[in-house]
């Protein structure tokens, strides 16, 4: 005859036989458990007659044998993996669609009350069943959001320890913890978001069916609890994503560093193959850098006076638009050296040719310099090395400038 | 704007030279960003500061760049002592190098040991043994993505450049491989 199984049994059955469950438990989530092996891991625990543990255990709900397979009862599973802190962590999806359905559930709740098809009991009841149910999803989810903290809270000191020893799986249980479980739960925060505007008009809604006179005292009393209970649990879910932000995070900017650390590393083993192939770095393209002699266009001297003289610039605020002094007309258009090209097409010193030139009376020095040092189309020049320097000035400017001449010839 | 120090950048910068976070001219650059970008670009100098990675240089035109054997030794040289060092240092030591908080000693640095990296720098950039290699490293100093400080390799801010073009690079190679 088989004993009664009551709470005392299973409750009894649980304390001395955690361990094995917690084992079952762990050998389950690897493979398939057959009945042999779990025979003599529990011979292997010094027990006595392993085949008396597992009957108890089977005659206690606690596992069962289907197909030969060793299966532990759900309900036991999370006790034993509450008692051990090895829950798994409910994915923010989950909770996001627990939050929708205790929606549903108050909407329900406040639709059954207008439902002329009913009569009042009637209203009453299905609305009283919808508010209960609302309030059981939300105390599942207190408790679902204490057990993910708690998740958290132990994974990371996990990884910490781990971070050195086995730098990819760190990188990827972060990530997953940050990617899926984390950041997606941000939505529902966000007051704009329309989790959080459905909770603000039901918890209204709820509001005034607490204060209602046009509804019994039960129904009152479930909106009330209700009510309080959607408010509170709002702002613990939300309290426990802070801390399990503030647990993961400096994690996952490790990753993050990690991941930009091995983007380098990708970088420089591509550019050793490069080298090692003779293959073209494109260097003059994406590294260009000044050559460490700077070429000899100017001398030190006329770069470090014009950069003196710049600085001593009295800049004005730009604030308004001063008033033209010169007419439109009068005002020089940009240095074009075509005209005088073609009067001169050959010269020894081109600069020295536009300063003095009528054409460009009204341009100042810097302007001039400008336009003999572009690029212009069908003419050769030529810097003269072992010439002079000469000093080019201009009347009226502020500026010289000291250069070797410039040779220039139409091609 | 203090005439002495904008010549001082000048100078260092238009010798090639990358300043960077923790040189003493980096604080006046990144204050006064502005005005000497406006002030350089007078006399065709583009001034180029990456605040957020805490370095500034001058990005020359044609006629004006480095010698193109000279710069690909040190982005040769910096890549492969990153990758020696992958299985010297834990991860938190690797980022610490790159980031220039954690020398190398110039000794410890032994590339010729190495065969892959041994055949890039003996027959491609031409640098024969660990004593030239360690030249190379000194010299190269010039251009600010590294100093070496007795006998210790620091990787510079301006470091970030060589390796963010590494990792362009790279990206070419895999666009390049994709599209074949």
């Amino acid at each position: 005859m088989s004993r009664t199984i009551n709470f005392e049994t299973r409750l009894n059955v649980i304390t001395r036989h955690g361990s094995i469950l917690l084992w079952i438990i762990k050998e389950e989530d690897k493979s398939k458990l057959s009945r042999q092996r779990t025979l003599d891991y529990i011979q292997s625990t010094d027990v006595i007659d392993s085949n008396r543990v597992l009957s108890n255990l089977i005659e206690s709900g606690s596992i069962s044998i289907i197909d030969e397979k060793i299966r532990i009862n759900l309900s036991v599973k999370n006790f034993i993996q509450w008692a051990n802190d090895s829950s798994e962590i409910l994915p923010a999806s989950r909770i996001e669609s627990m939050l929708k359905d205790v929606m549903d559930a108050i909407k329900e709740a406040h639709n059954f009350l207008s439902d002329e098809a009913l009569n009042e009991r009637e209203r009453f009841a299905h609305s009283e069943q919808r508010l209960i149910q609302a309030e059981s999803t939300l105390n599942d989810l207190w408790g679902i959001s204490d057990q993910n903290l708690r998740h958290v809270v132990l994974t990371s000191s996990k990884l910490r320890l781990a971070i050195d020893k086995d730098p990819l799986s760190f990188m990827v249980k972060v990530s997953k913890i940050w990617g899926k479980d984390i950041t997606p739960m941000s939505n529902f925060r966000i007051s704009s978001s329309e989790l959080s505007r459905q909770r603000r008009e039901l918890s209204n809604m709820l509001y005034y069916t607490s204060n209602s006179p046009n509804v019994n005292n039960i129904i009152r009393k479930a909106a009330s609890r209700t009510y309080q209970s959607l408010e509170d649990t709002w702002d613990y879910l939300a309290r426990n994503h802070d801390l399990m932000q503030t647990e993961m995070r400096p994690l996952y900017d490790m990753v993050e560093k990690m991941r930009g650390t091995i983007k380098v590393l990708h970088g420089a083993e591509a550019i050793l193959q490069s080298i090692n192939k003779r293959e073209n770095l494109n260097i003059d393209e994406d590294l260009r850098i000044c050559r460490t002699a700077p070429r000899d266009l100017f001398s030190n001297n006329s770069i470090d006076s014009f950069i003196y003289n710049l600085l001593s610039s009295d800049y004005g605020p730009d604030l308004s638009i001063p008033e033209r002094k010169m007419n439109l007309a009068d005002i020089p258009m940009p240095v074009d050296l075509s005209n005088l090209i073609k009067e001169y097409p050959e010269t020894d010193d081109l600069l020295d040719l536009v300063l003095k030139s009528k054409y460009f009376e009204e341009f100042t020095l810097h302007e001039c310099v400008e336009a003999v040092y572009s690029a212009i189309e069908g003419v050769e020049i030529q810097l003269v090395r072992d010439s002079d320097r000469k000093t080019y000035t201009k009347t009226k400017d502020q500026f010289a400038l000291s250069a070797l001449p410039l040779k220039m010839k139409v091609k | 704007m203090e005439k002495k120090i904008t010549k001082q950048i000048f100078d260092t910068l238009r010798k090639g030279k990358h300043i960077s976070f923790g040189d003493s001219l980096w604080t006046y650059i990144e204050n006064n960003q502005e005005q000497l970008e406006s002030l350089f670009s007078q006399i065709g100098f583009n001034l180029q500061v990456r605040s957020e990675k805490g370095y500034a240089y001058f990005l020359p035109d044609d006629d004006d760049l480095a010698k193109k054997e000279s710069v690909r030794r040190i982005v040769g040289i910096l890549n492969m002592v990153l990758l020696d060092q992958k299985t010297r240092l834990n991860q938190s030591e690797m980022e610490q190098f790159i980031q220039g908080n954690l020398p190398l000693t110039l000794n410890s640095i032994d590339l010729h040991a190495t065969a892959r990296f041994s055949n890039a720098l003996k027959s491609v950039l031409k640098i024969s043994d660990t004593e030239q290699l360690t030249n190379v490293i000194k010299s190269s100093t010039s251009y600010g993505f590294h100093r070496v400080e007795n006998n210790r390799l620091f990787l510079s801010p301006a470091s970030h450049r060589i390796f963010e073009y590494s990792m362009k690079h790279a990206d070419k190679l895999l666009n390049g491989s994709e599209e074949e």
